[in-house]
């Protein structure tokens, strides 16, 4: 069930009143939400997250015992093979089948029908960091598998996020009866829900289907096209993916639990590092706390702490897709992380003090949003050839022309990347103009605005609902 | 004390937003502009992906019709020859046969084309159930079948493609006795619990009934403001076959070539064909219907149609529509070649012919008399 469907919106209206209205059963009626909504995908995808929730939970209890070690390592294989077979059996198979000599090996024609189960790499990751937690002791068990259900299941996040602690979520969830009904909660809530639908319809939807036509003649783009395909598909997933991660916000915010901010306007990032600091926020701060630090982090030289960017990257890359486009972006952005340590540390040895003035750091905005721009080339063409062509022209610049068509397209780009910096400026004074929105402009005025924003989101919605880009992974 | 406030106007918010909603839902039926959904046939996006927009359509022409007081008005129905693909709305059966009407001295016959692609007889059957519900009469009807309706379906194409919902609703001992045949092409008897809701909200609040409608509207403005064309409504190249190098390639494919089969019909009610039919025609009794067969270009496909096979079954077409009470125009052979699209379908022109074709014969099949005293003779002129 997709957040902008009027199905979903019926669900979510219906589900708060009776929240609201039976507090003694929040637990309960919650929970049972979460199963409908999860079941609208599918008996199978809903039996299996039960099943692993189930086991889960069994053996988190038995971290606090003697034998811990060896629970943890079950639970963490359970749910790690859960997600490889799932996910990357038919990828690890299909390169198997490619290497020499073993060519004649069939792939089982059940194994080619396996149906993604819909948002398992996110409670994969969600269930491990869980797991982890406990067994480091940073967290506490959940105190039932009533509560733990509606960690691991709460339909704001199952599907794509953003991807929770047991220490930020399971309090809240164990405190249910005693939230409020808040009109800041739901102000913040509806204005969350509101800026993912404005993201999602208004500019995610009508960018796929350019991207689409752009990246289907992939392999035969010129400079300018390539950089616009680029350009586009930056704003289609950012736009596409941060309207998931607001609405699911906004949606928690309804209940009174908040969610953590999963991106901060991402694209004015100065470089690499800070870019991975606000892109994906939860999946960052998942791979450096039970990715990268585990590996080593930088505490075994720096070689080493290289190379631990460097894998930790390439997992993050596989985590996305079972393709090897994904893993190739992954590594891409381990090199530029690594690049950007290594000029760090050519500053701090030289002592070079260079002042991060506003045309400095335009500069270096400017810089970090084109690379990143190439890292999703990687990301979104249809095979490494094509992504290989595509970046092969967009780097060879002595070839662009640029004509009308692009001259529009171009004109488009830079007014996504205003709204960018929009974004920014709202977000950094959200409370001022909420405050001056509601001093200046009387009740019956703002209805009148909120009942437009939502004639105006229906009548440009598509009929055929499209999915989020990242339910894929 | 300002929390009392801010939950007062909270509350006013909440119930200001409750009555625009409402004034919406309210209003949005009288401020719809039926040209945007329906101009001279129903646009096909509009209805494309979700069909309970049918209902708008539906509902504005009975409006416009109470509105204007409309006695005398033609319904169309059929598939993609009576929707006049692929050529644009302003080259199809109803423009022409307005505009032949308004040029021979009858300014106010009115056509509402309501075909659509792909339509089938279940589906016709289905519209006449709607329009009944909607108070639009059926009195004057024009339908096309095509030779291919006949042949036998090994599933495919299910005997009502669009509307089978409708059909489920509107007269379930039918939709009961050809589920079968609906199923065997992928159709869901119970739909999901989510898809029901869907449809419910969808086909219930006007903003969504109307979006279309408003969104086209936006963007007629929009295209108004900044001097730029509208977009074409063609459905694909309009032009004559014997510029079309690949026609007879696609022709060949299975889904084309089942459709000129030699082997003899069933023409009894176990073709659903016939069961359907046989049920337009009871319905129809007493009311003026026109049953046109779609002509094959005889040029393009002249081994096909030529097959004593072929002939043999359009004979049979023939000897069954015969013997109905309705007005039946088989058009094999009748429009020349020069005037086809493709193997079907046909160019503006040959679409002028139709109109001409079909003109004459619901003048005819009304009778001079009463044309005489509506009109003070000038059907003569027709």
């Amino acid at each position: 069930m997709l957040f902008q469907t009027p199905e979903f919106i019926a669900f979510l209206i219906i589900t708060l009143v009776l929240y609201y209205k039976l507090p003694a059963a929040r637990s309960c009626l919650l929970a049972l939400a979460d199963l409908l909504f999860y079941l609208a995908a599918g008996l199978n995808g809903l039996l299996l997250l039960a099943a692993v929730s189930a086991v889960s939970y069994y053996l988190s209890i038995k971290l606090g015992s003697r034998h811990a070690r060896v629970f943890l390592t079950l639970a963490l294989l359970l749910n790690i093979a859960n997600l490889l077979f799932f996910k990357y059996i038919v990828f690890f198979l299909n390169n198997i089948v490619k290497i020499p000599g073993l060519e004649f090996l069939e792939i089982p024609g059940a194994l080619l029908n396996i149906i993604q189960p819909l948002g398992i790499s996110f409670y994969t990751f969600q269930l491990i960091a869980y797991l982890v937690d406990i067994y480091r002791k940073k967290c506490e068990p959940a105190r039932s598998l009533l509560h733990f259900w509606l960690f691991v299941s709460f339909f704001a996040n199952v599907v794509a996020g953003p991807i929770m602690r047991g220490n930020e979520l399971i309090p809240q969830l164990e405190s249910l009866a005693s939230i409020r009904f808040s009109g800041a909660s739901l102000r913040l809530g509806l204005a969350y829900f509101t800026l993912g639908l404005c993201k999602k319809i208004l500019l995610a939807d009508y960018l796929t289907v350019y991207v689409d036509q752009f990246f289907v003649q992939g392999s035969s783009l010129a400079t300018i096209q390539a950089w616009i395909a680029a350009y586009l598909f930056t704003f289609q997933i950012y736009y596409d993916f941060s309207a998931y991660s607001e609405m699911a916000m906004g949606i928690a915010c309804l209940f009174g639990i908040n969610l953590k901010l999963n991106f901060a306007t991402p694209y004015l990032s100065s470089n690499p590092s800070e870019f991975w600091r606000r892109w994906h926020i939860t999946l960052s701060n998942w791979i450096r706390d039970y990715l990268y630090i585990p590996l080593g982090g930088s505490r075994r030289g720096e070689l080493r702490r290289y190379l631990n960017l460097f894998a930790a990257m390439s997992i993050s890359g596989l985590w996305h897709g079972a393709a090897w486009t994904f893993v190739v972006w992954g590594m891409y952005h381990g090199v530029l992380l690594i690049l950007h340590n290594i000029y760090k540390k050519i500053r701090l040895v030289q002592r070079m003090a260079i002042n991060a003035g506003s045309i400095l750091n335009a500069i270096s905005i400017l810089i970090t949003f084109h690379l990143v721009c190439i890292g999703w080339v990687f990301f979104r063409a249809p095979n490494l050839n094509t992504a290989l062509h595509m970046v092969y022209h967009m780097l060879n610049p002595l070839n662009m022309t640029i004509d009308r068509a692009s001259m529009k397209y171009l004109a488009i780009i830079a007014m996504l990347f205003s709204l960018h910096i929009v974004e920014f400026y709202l977000r950094q004074n959200y409370d001022y103009l909420s405050a001056l929105w509601r001093k200046y402009f009387p009740a019956p005025l703002r209805a009148l605005a909120y009942a437009l924003i939502l004639l105006l989101l229906i009548t440009f919605s598509t009929y055929q609902p499209n999915s989020f880009i990242y339910f894929k992974f | 004390m300002a929390k009392g406030f801010i939950k007062a106007t909270s509350t006013i918010v909440i119930v200001c937003f409750m009555m625009y909603m409402l004034v919406l839902q309210l209003a949005l039926p009288y401020w719809a502009n039926l040209n945007f959904a329906y101009q001279y046939r129903i646009k096909y996006d509009f209805i494309v992906n979700e069909t309970v927009n049918l209902d708008v359509i539906l509902e504005q022409i009975a409006a416009q019709i109470k509105r204007e007081k409309l006695q005398d008005y033609l319904i169309v129905l059929g598939d993609s020859v009576a929707y006049s693909g692929p050529g644009p709305s302003s080259q199809s059966l109803a423009y022409y046969m307005e505009d032949i009407a308004r040029q021979r001295g009858w300014p106010d016959l009115r056509v509402y084309n309501l075909a659509m692609p792909a339509m089938q007889t279940g589906d016709i059957y289905t519209m006449l159930l709607k329009l009944e519900r909607h108070g639009i009469s059926s009195d004057h009807l024009i339908f096309n079948l095509i030779y291919a309706g006949f042949a036998e379906r090994n599933p495919d194409p299910s005997i009502v493609f669009w509307l089978q919902n409708d059909l489920k609703e509107l007269d379930p001992d039918t939709y009961q006795a050809v589920l079968p045949q609906l199923e065997s092409n992928n159709y869901k008897k119970s739909e999901r619990l989510q898809l029901k809701v869907h449809n419910y909200i969808v086909s219930h609040l006007n903003i969504y009934r109307y979006r279309y409608l408003l969104r086209k509207d936006l963007e007629k403005r929009y295209y108004q403001a900044c001097n730029i064309p509208l977009p074409d409504d063609s459905l694909g190249d309009a032009g004559i076959w014997t510029e079309k190098p690949g026609l007879n390639k696609m022709l060949q494919q299975q889904e084309y070539a089942k459709g000129f089969s030699a082997k003899s019909f069933d023409m009894s009610e176990k073709n659903p064909q016939i069961l359907f039919l046989n049920k337009i025609i009871a319905r129809q009794k007493n009311k003026q219907t026109i049953i046109f067969l779609a002509g094959i270009n005889d040029v393009l496909l002249r081994e096909k149609v030529r097959q004593p096979g072929y002939m043999q079954n359009l004979k049979l077409i023939d000897h069954y529509l015969a013997g109905k009470n309705v007005s039946y125009v088989n058009l094999q052979g009748r429009i020349d070649d020069s005037r086809f699209s493709d193997h079907v379908h046909l160019t503006a022109k040959g679409y002028q012919e139709l109109s001409k074709i079909l003109l004459d014969r619901y003048v005819n099949s009304r009778g001079l008399d009463y044309m005489d005293n509506r009109n003070n003779g000038l059907a003569e002129n027709i």
